[in-house]
């Protein structure tokens, strides 16, 4: 049949076309996004053009130019992406010359595919309520392909099967086995977010000043007090002078020494992460982790790290115990004594602070006594400093930020003989308490220290020491109002705004432990509770069954079947072309029509029309067996009855 | 019998030129014993159409011309003092005849139209505190023209009612016309009838169309059909007598094709004849645009 799509349902199609085009954004290079355009642009000229042009050939041509371009850079982008690349040309070339309902098929199985994968990309909620939302106009703009004429009632009709298929949905989604992915997506070349490899003197106010979300943090228990909440990140153990960066070491998987925390003396506390897209592999972790989630592994100085680059949002359980970390590898100590020889101010004071001080613990302190008493500041934004970072802030300019005051300790003690290293991570967090949950932006990125003394890796904040109020009750206690503001986006200074704000990330955080959270361990725990309370639900199962069966069963004494049976019985073999049927024409005379389009089939449909009128209008059973029997027999080629349009 | 049904169609046929259609309806109208209304602008062959139908019933019939003079005693009788029995006697009008033309029925006033209201519906007259009943069968055809035409009184919507059919047979096709001038010649078209029905046949006729066979799904149907109109605001609704016409109409529509059941067709072909006048009683015959309205948007699942 022959059906002219409309000019609405095909600005529609390239609306949800251009829509994923833009959310598959990772998946294509911006060239090929920008040819892609151009292509479906190419649909108007080509329409105007003279109809001796063969469209067909010349479209052919160019996705074939274009197919070899991706080809060419395929070793680039991955055979994942060059198979959605693949599918949008073929879409997009579809779409351009697409003149018929007909065509509109497979251009939009392609579309509900296509929507489908942008789901890899993107699991936020808001993306997700797009991509959902696009999906619905797909299937509005294929149902108004089929549906009739009335446009409410279509909608109505549409709104039904969709309801229709919500338990199936949520069966899906409840009890279908989580698979491992057949392929692995690619690693993005996206931006690395947190705390870098490398810790300049500066890295983290600029990083304190994104007010985007880190992670999430649920804890089964109590929650710490907020002394305790030294998130670990990283560990920097090579110092250039300038700028701290994370040992190789680090880079490989080591196998991890034997549980050594007294896990009877110091309390253990349960945790779940649900960590933000960082595109880097390490982790957030409290103390000493004991037990891992199968998501994550050990990493060397006692960190957690994921098993790929966190390129989506990634939640893991952990338990920790809050000690001193134990040493992890023989070569760690004197790791950590080396020293840069570009601040010799600093190796001088630290001499003079060692002689008088008989153990680390005794130098802490004084090194404590030196920020106290000496006129330092702490600032969210300090003065540059040169190459010898150490000794101008020291000796100098005295202003800094935690990472200031981290890695001068860190180097004092080396100087002084002690092994220590400096600690990236996120001290504190936003706690909800209605919603439980810790919520740690970028804005709580922190550093620290780590010194070595009685076996094991002791930590000490100096920032504590400079400005307590940062641990006790977090960073805008310390902070002057011209650096609050330096550090608040603009839209948060309205409360509308930042409680709309607020409430859509709590509705995240909720998404990402229902929905996204959802795993295999999860689904087995559904399971189990499933089957322990089998007997009720089985009981139940039958008890609605029942009800149903009786409620039908009434309603079918109550009131007679909508239609006589022959009716029905026309209407069941005709089903192909029954919807032709004007409303109030009646079947004989639309038999009549039907003839004459077709003609072979003719003496068929008269034979039908007579037994019907017996069967129905003069209550012969007779005719309604003979009716019954004719049906059957010829129900193919009723089947196969023509329409034109 | 039924033969004798279809020769009398065909000559009705040769009669008037070229309506097949309105010819069936009008012979379903008097198997259904209900009263016709032919509606028309003047020359277009009622008054001929009325004759011929008559006719070829074989029934007595009176042809009263109605004028705006009229006296609803003119059609009833008067009661005339005999001196020589001393005594009134009544003398019977035209109403007391089996079939009764009433031509141009709305040029009467409404005093004389309304006289006939009982006439036919309770086939029986009174007057002077007597009733008297009217011969069986008893038929009224009526012709009028057009509403707009000067000196006419619209008929009040109860007696509207009481017609079962209103028809218009609307100006001949062009062949039609032409056959019609080539025998201009020959005389009164009515010499064309051949055939005539007997009482007894009409009656036995009558008696079969009560007895066709009408399934529940039609009656469904019909019912679909008069609650459309019952629901809309843009036109009369139908009442019980206009449903029971309507039924009686279809089984007569389906004893004429021959049928001993009631098919949903015959429904929709009666439906603007018997509806039409009940929905507006202001339209012209020629317009079914209200009843079209209803058989369009009604669902007919038969």
């Amino acid at each position: 049949m022959l059906v002219l799509l409309s000019r609405q349902v095909i600005l529609s199609f390239c609306f949800i076309l251009v829509a994923i085009i833009g959310l598959l954004q990772q998946a294509l290079p911006l060239w090929y996004s920008a040819i892609l355009l151009l292509l479906l642009l190419y649909r108007w000229p080509l329409q105007q053009s003279s109809p001796k042009v063969n469209k067909l050939k010349r479209i052919n041509i160019v996705a074939a130019l274009i197919l070899l371009l991706l080809l060419i850079s395929l070793k680039q982008s991955g055979i994942f992406h060059f198979m959605l690349q693949i599918l949008l040309l073929s879409a997009v070339s579809r779409l351009v010359l697409i003149r018929q309902r007909h065509d509109s098929h497979q251009l939009l199985w392609v579309l509900y595919f296509l929507l489908a994968c942008c789901f890899i990309f993107y699991q936020s909620i808001v993306i997700s309520l797009f991509i959902l939302a696009l999906l619905l106009f797909t299937l509005y703009n294929h149902y108004q392909l089929y549906a009739s004429k009335q446009h409410r009632v279509q909608l109505l009709q549409l709104g039904k099967a969709l309801l229709l298929t919500l338990p199936i949905w949520l069966a899906l989604f409840l009890l279908f086995p989580r698979l491992q992915p057949l392929w692995r997506i690619p690693t993005a070349e996206s931006a690395i977010t947190g705390l870098a490899d490398t810790l300049d003197p500066g890295s983290i106010e600029k990083l304190v000043q994104s007010d985007t979300l880190a992670f999430r943090a649920i804890f089964n228990g109590p929650l710490p007090s907020r002394q305790q909440l030294y998130w670990r990140a990283k560990v920097y153990e090579d110092f250039d002078g300038r700028s701290w960066t994370v040992n190789q070491r680090f880079e490989r998987n080591q196998a991890r020494g034997p549980v050594t925390g007294n896990s009877e003396t110091d309390p253990l506390i349960r945790y779940q992460i649900i960590a933000e897209v960082s595109n880097q592999r390490s982790l957030f972790s409290l103390g000493e982790p004991l037990q891992f989630a199968n998501t994550v592994r050990p990493a060397a100085a006692y960190l957690v790290e994921a098993r790929r680059p966190v390129s989506q949002r990634l939640s893991y359980q952990l338990t920790s115990v809050l000690t001193a970390i134990p040493e992890d590898n023989a070569t760690e100590q004197r790791l950590n004594l080396r020293t840069a020889s570009a601040n010799p101010k600093t190796a001088a004071l630290a001499r003079q602070l060692a002689a008088s001080a008989d153990s680390a613990t005794a130098l802490i302190e004084q090194i404590s006594t030196l920020f106290r008493q000496q006129p330092y500041y702490y600032s969210l934004n300090p003065p540059r400093l040169g190459n010898n970072s150490i000794d101008a802030f020291l000796f100098d300019t005295r202003t800094g930020f935690c990472s200031h005051y981290a890695s001068a300790t860190a180097v004092l003690l080396r100087e002084a003989g002690i092994p220590a290293r400096v600690v990236g991570g996120y001290q504190g967090g936003v706690w909800h308490e209605e919603q439980q949950y810790l919520e740690v932006r970028q804005r709580e990125a922190h550093a620290w220290i780590e010194y070595f003394a009685d076996g094991r890796w002791q930590y000490f904040d100096p920032t504590a020491v400079i400005a307590p109020e940062r641990v006790i009750a977090g960073l805008d206690a310390v902070l002057s109002a011209d650096e609050q503001n330096q550090l608040q986006a603009n839209w948060r200074r309205f409360s509308a705004f930042n409680y709309l704000g607020q409430q859509l990330l709590h509705l995240d955080y909720y998404w990402s432990v229902w929905v996204l959270g959802f795993d295999d361990s999860q689904q087995y725990n559904l399971w189990q509770q499933l089957k322990a309370a089998s007997k009720i639900l089985a009981m139940l199962g039958a008890l609605l069954l029942i009800v149903i069966i009786l409620w039908y069963w009434q309603r079918y004494q109550r009131q007679p079947a909508k239609y006589a049976v022959p009716v029905q019985l026309m209407q069941r073999h005709l089903a192909g072309v029954i919807s032709y049927k004007p409303a109030g024409q009646h079947l004989s005379q639309f038999i009549t029509v039907l003839k004459g389009h077709n003609p072979a089939q003719a003496s068929l449909l008269d034979e039908l029309d007579g037994l019907y009128q017996r069967a129905l209008f003069a209550d012969n059973q007779q005719a309604l067996a003979q009716l019954t029997l004719l049906l059957k027999r010829n129900s193919k080629t009723l089947a196969k009855l023509n329409w034109p349009d | 019998m039924l033969a004798q049904l279809h020769q009398i169609e065909q000559s009705l046929n040769q009669v008037i030129l070229g309506k097949p259609q309105q010819i069936r309806l009008a012979l379903c109208c008097l198997l259904a014993e209900g009263h016709l209304l032919l509606e028309d602008l003047p020359g277009l062959g009622k008054t001929t159409l009325a004759h011929a139908l008559a006719n070829s019933l074989g029934l007595t019939y009176r042809r009263v011309q109605f004028t705006s003079d009229l006296l609803p005693a003119d059609l009833t009788g008067i009661s005339i003092y005999d001196a020589r029995s001393q005594q009134f006697h009544f003398q019977p009008g035209p109403v007391f005849s089996q079939v009764l033309l009433a031509d141009e029925i709305n040029r009467a006033s409404p005093k004389t139209q309304s006289a006939l209201l009982e006439a036919m519906e309770e086939r029986q007259v009174s007057t002077d505190g007597e009733t008297r009943p009217l011969p069986s069968p008893f038929f009224v055809i009526a012709t009028q023209n057009p509403l707009f035409h000067a000196g006419t009184s619209a008929l009040p919507e109860s007696q509207l009612d009481r017609f079962l059919m209103r028809l218009s047979l609307g100006f001949p096709a062009r062949a039609a016309e032409h056959q019609l001038l080539l025998d201009d010649s020959k005389g009164s078209r009515l010499q064309f009838l051949s055939q005539q029905l007997d009482s007894d046949t009409l009656q036995n006729l009558q008696q079969q169309v009560s007895a066709i066979k009408v399934s529940d799904a039609v009656i469904d149907y019909l019912l679909s059909l008069v609650d459309a109109s019952r629901s809309r605001n843009d036109m009369l609704p139908l009442s019980p007598r206009a449903s029971k016409a309507l039924l009686r109409a279809s089984k007569a529509h389906a004893l004429i094709a021959g049928r001993d059941f009631v098919i949903a067709d015959d429904v929709q072909q009666v439906f603007p004849s018997v509806a039409e006048h009940r929905l507006d009683p202001r339209s012209s015959a020629a317009s079914h645009s209200l009843s079209q309205i209803i058989l369009e948007q009604t669902l007919c699942p038969l």
